[in-house]
């Protein structure tokens, strides 16, 4: 197994996550434990919000930048860890 | 006001299998990964709900 692989072995096995994405700049899907469907919509959504708390965060103070965001809903919690190049989204069940 | 839609298409298996096999791109991703992972682990539910009744059995 490839360390990638590992890394996101580990990811997956700690308590309530129950989907990990990792696209790259373009919001290319690199890996994804989900079905297709739900990556691709997650995806999409997730990454513009990325953006544009990026955005947000930048027009605010210019030499700030966005190093992770973390966002509690009533059912999960989603995590975003944006990089350089990629993206990591990884979705964390609170039931 | 008129959005462009950009159309990336997707990675080939091969891209993506040589794109985790990069050193660099490793790096990054295990560093992003520590941190996530430690956000998961933390003990404290900043959300806890107090007022929830005592009595009520159910979760």
């Amino acid at each position: 197994m490839s360390d990638f692989e590992e890394t996101i072995r580990r990811l997956q096995s700690e308590k309530g996550v129950v989907g990990i994405i990792v696209v790259d700049s373009a919001g290319r899907v690199i890996h994804s434990t989900i079905d297709s469907d739900a990556t691709q919509s997650h995806t999409a959504f997730l990454q513009q919000l990325c953006e544009k708390t990026k955005t947000s965060i930048r027009e605010l103070d210019s030499s700030n930048d966005l190093t992770f965001l973390r966002l509690r809903t009533k059912k999960n919690e989603i995590m975003i860890a944006p990089d350089k190049d990629h993206v990591i989204m990884v979705i964390k069940d609170l039931s | 006001k008129t959005q462009t839609v950009q159309i990336v298409p997707p990675l080939s298996d091969e891209e993506k299998y040589r794109l985790t096999l990069d050193p660099e791109f490793l790096d990054s991703f295990n560093r992003s990964c520590k941190v996530i992972s430690r956000a998961l682990n933390e003990e404290i539910d900043i959300c806890i709900n107090y007022t929830k009744d005592p009595y009520e059995k159910a979760i």
